[in-house]
């Protein structure tokens, strides 16, 4: 019997991202609470418009008439504590000490185990809402995601402004109760607002692109979990995404890796607050808003592709987007360098999505769309065609950390089971635009949510010790080329197959493209356990 | 002897720590005990530069200053942990008749240790040469050590009573590691023909003597081939067993340039020719030729002595 989870209980933006539902645009705001019993008036209020992740139906496939079926919301809303917010909330002590400790110290103390105070100690270079105080009435302790639908000029759709004035009048009856916390960069300094890149559709209006602000395609790769898509859909899912067994067939992860109160992928369930309700089917996430220096990334990549094609011989219009994808892991379309390693092949498989496309080729439209994330890297075993230090090697090991890959032996093959436990839902929207003419001073980045059951095994490791450090990639101290803290003498190693006689290309010096702008540890937590909150009810005995 | 392993002399050493009271030096109010404010002291020992940001703060390990020394640690141990009552069989302890309610005994040390551990270059594992370096290191850091051994039994007052106090608290080190070590080191094999071959030959005696003994109708010779076979084998496994545990007891051998100068060179190599790669990566054969040769001559890869890496900082 597989696990069926029950959608009307977990929030929404867990199981699926909203970006990719139709919600390209997003507002963020941090609540404040200075007397619980407004506090929980406030969430109380809001917990009826909570979007849970039942699955609603698409203009394309109605359900059947007298079907009770979730309605697409304009706007999306989801809530989320802070350690602190939920003391502010009066959460009964002991169900707070069943929480895991990486989650009460809060981000701001772990800023030297995520390696946060670089280029610039936090207290500088964070948002000011977010920068550690001593201030109680200062403190993060609630936050409110919404993630609006776009209207053809690309602006959000009016009900999320409504939605904004509903909380900010909620905030503003409890006469100090619950404050909207002020000092987001940006336009407005109440709240973070996110949008997905746009690009201008042929009728004139804008549509949104899956981009980032470097300009690769973002959020390909996401775990697949147990229960997480419909039972139909599993098999293809689970392909490249869930876990890679040791036989080399795909398997979806263990639930209990991204929601409480699941058995997780050492079979168990892990100890967790209590009651139990108030634990399962919540989650915890790291918020972390990422600026991108997106001047500095164009100058080095112009600068070093440069010399990357005088050292390799290559033609220069080759080399940058190479470059880029040694960097990477994948070419800036998303097609991953183990399948296709030269810009030859690349452009083979864009010919062959081209010419899909013309036809209206669905079936090889969707396998294409699945060579994105179906591979391995047992045929790359130095990194010739996938550097060890690039990115996507690091984020995602798949089966590279088998101690037994480099046997050639199947029977010995071990799949992804050390990167299994190590595995986090990518969830958030870009902010800023990256204007022509504008500098690194500008607002301009990433809002990403890491979603994991444990935030000290799953995002902190991946952040510490495979984005920070590089021992497990025989990188030594080379951190990931693109989201790493880069000292004076950062690098990042290409190497070269061993069989071709050439030298591998180093690209010495990097600056740093990525820094971090604030963020905090949350608990998502169910329907269920919302409204013990929001009642007061929270009941550990 | 593990103690010398690998080119490297791994010192463990507990020292007790005295139990009486001893004036408080922040407090004209308060006494204090020995191993109280033998933490005080140790915690304001600086420890090696780590990191970027301690090497710019530039006040080093004491340890630093004797260029033999790879690593040393300081540290208090309190008292032995108490593991729990010892496995009982209910079956045993029925028919023993043993009271379930009776208690083991707790076992605790008569007072704290100082554990001091450090591993650095020596030719043997003899105590001399122990001597030698525990001297060198008095004549380092001698505030540093009377601080700490004055609040340890023991009288100090010179090199040479430091080195007898830590030789006299000297436990044997049982697992040394160091991994220097590019490559498989130069070992030979256990000569196994020579091993087995007075084994096999006093075997084949002891069997036919057996078989003799067994089959032929008056053995008297046959016995006395079994009996001599017998004792054959006993003598012949005996002294290759120890042959083996002898070798096994060897040190390992030192590594080429893994003593401290060589290491921090090699550290500042890699880093240096690191940074030259980089730089001249894509350049043609003679650009290239000339450039090492101009790093050969600024960065001496067979001069140890200099330039090279400070000692007490890590930095790779």
């Amino acid at each position: 019997m597989t696990i069926q989870l029950e959608l009307a209980d977990i929030q929404g933006n867990i199981l699926s991202a909203y970006g990719r539902l139709g919600f390209p645009k997003g507002r963020f705001l941090l609540l404040n609470v200075a007397r619980p019993a407004d506090g929980r008036k406030v969430i109380n209020m809001l917990r009826p418009i909570v979007t849970t992740a039942v699955r609603w139906p698409s203009a394309r496939n109605p359900y059947p008439p007298g079907t009770i079926y979730q309605q697409r919301p304009e706007v999306a809303v989801n809530i989320a504590f802070t350690f602190r917010g939920l003391l502010a909330m009066e959460v009964p002590i002991r169900t707070l000490r069943g929480l895991p400790e990486e989650f009460l110290d809060g981000m701001a103390a772990r800023a030297d185990v995520v390696c946060d105070n670089y280029p610039h100690n936090i207290r500088d270079g964070w948002d000011p809402v977010w920068r550690p105080t001593i201030d109680p009435a200062l403190r993060v302790h609630v936050l409110i995601t919404l993630n609006a639908q776009m209207k053809p000029d690309g602006t959000p759709v009016d009900r999320l402004e409504e939605i904004t004035r509903e909380i900010s009048a909620l905030c503003d009856q409890t006469d100090g109760g619950v404050t909207i916390l002020k000092g987001h960069r940006g336009k407005n300094p109440a709240w973070q607002d996110l949008s997905a890149l746009l690009q201008d559709a042929p009728d004139g209006s804008k549509m949104p692109v899956p981009l980032e602000h470097f300009g690769f395609v973002d959020a390909i790769g996401d775990p697949v979990f147990e229960g997480q898509v419909p039972a139909e859909k599993m098999a293809q899912e689970v392909i490249g995404q869930g876990k890679l067994l040791a036989d080399q067939t795909w398997a979806p992860l263990a639930a209990g890796e991204f929601l409480l109160g699941h058995p997780d992928e050492s079979q168990e369930i892990a100890g967790e607050a209590m009651p139990i309700d108030f634990s399962r089917n919540g989650t915890f996430f790291a918020y972390r808003k990422l600026h991108q220096n997106v001047v500095a990334w164009r100058d080095y990549i112009a600068t070093t592709a440069r010399q990357y094609a005088a050292v390799t011989g290559m033609p220069a219009h080759e080399a940058e987007p190479l470059l880029k994808a040694k960097i990477a892991g994948r070419w800036e379309d998303g097609v991953p360098l183990v399948s296709a390693p030269s810009f030859a092949d690349w452009q083979a498989v864009r010919s062959r999505r081209a010419a899909a496309i013309a036809a209206d080729d669905k079936a090889t439209l969707a396998a294409l769309d699945r060579a994105l994330v179906d591979f391995t890297f047992r045929n790359d075993p130095v990194g010739a065609r996938c550097p060890f230090g690039s990115h996507l090697r690091r984020s995602n090991t798949r089966d590279m950390l088998d101690p037994h890959l480099g046997t050639g032996d199947p029977k010995q093959f071990n799949g992804s089971v050390l990167n299994n436990r190590r595995r986090i839902l990518r969830r958030g929207l870009p902010y800023g635009a990256a204007v022509p003419g504008g500098t690194d001073a500008d607002e301009q980045g990433i809002v990403m949510m890491a979603v994991c059951a444990s935030l000290f095994r799953q995002f902190e490791f991946v952040q510490q010790q495979w984005m920070q450090y590089g021992l497990d990639f025989n990188a030594g101290n080379d951190t990931c080329p693109i989201v790493g803290n880069h000292g004076p003498d950062a690098k990042f190693v290409i190497a070269a197959d061993p069989a071709s006689g050439k030298p591998p290309f180093i690209a010495g010096r990097l600056p740093q493209f990525v820094e971090s702008r604030g963020g905090d540890y949350f608990f998502m937590p169910s329907m269920t356990a919302l409204r013990m909150i929001a009642t007061g009810v929270v009941d550990p005995t | 002897m593990p103690n010398f392993d690998g080119g490297h002399y791994f010192l463990t050493a507990l020292i007790p720590v005295r139990t009486d009271y001893v004036a408080d030096g922040s407090s004209t109010a308060m006494i204090t005990s020995h191993v109280h404010a033998l933490r005080q002291a140790l915690i304001a020992l600086p420890t090696a530069l780590q990191s970027p940001a301690t090497e710019e703060i530039g006040v080093n390990s004491p340890f630093a200053r004797c260029r033999r020394t790879h690593f040393a640690r300081l540290t208090v141990m309190d008292d032995v942990a108490y593991n729990g009552r010892l496995q009982r069989d209910p079956i045993v302890a029925t028919i023993t008749k043993r009271d379930p309610h009776s208690a083991d005994p707790v076992d605790v040390l008569p007072h704290p240790y100082l554990i001091v551990v450090a591993d650095f270059d020596a030719t043997d594992g003899e105590p001399a040469t122990l001597a030698t370096w525990l001297r060198d290191l008095w004549s380092v850091m001698e505030p540093e050590w009377r601080e700490i051994l004055s609040h340890c039994h023991g009288e100090v007052h010179d090199a040479g009573s430091f080195a007898r106090l830590i030789a006299r608290c000297q436990v044997e080190t049982t697992m040394p590691f160091n991994d220097y070590w590019p490559g498989a080191p130069p070992l030979k094999g256990l000569p196994l023909a020579r091993l087995a071959a007075p084994v096999a030959i006093s075997a084949v005696v002891f069997l036919a003597g057996l078989l003799g003994t067994l089959f032929v109708r008056h053995p008297g010779g046959w016995k006395l081939l079994l009996a001599l076979g017998f004792i054959g084998l006993i003598v012949t496994i005996w002294l290759a067993y120890r042959e083996i545990m002898a070798k096994g007891a060897l040190p390992f051998p030192a590594a080429p340039r893994a003593d401290l100068p060589g290491v921090l060179k090699s550290l500042y190599l890699q880093q240096q020719f690191t940074r030259f790669a980089i730089d001249h990566q894509g350049q043609d054969d003679a650009a290239l030729h000339a450039a090492f040769g101009e790093f050969l001559r600024t960065h001496r890869p067979e001069d140890t002595a200099s330039p090279t890496q400070p000692p007490g900082v890590v930095r790779v």
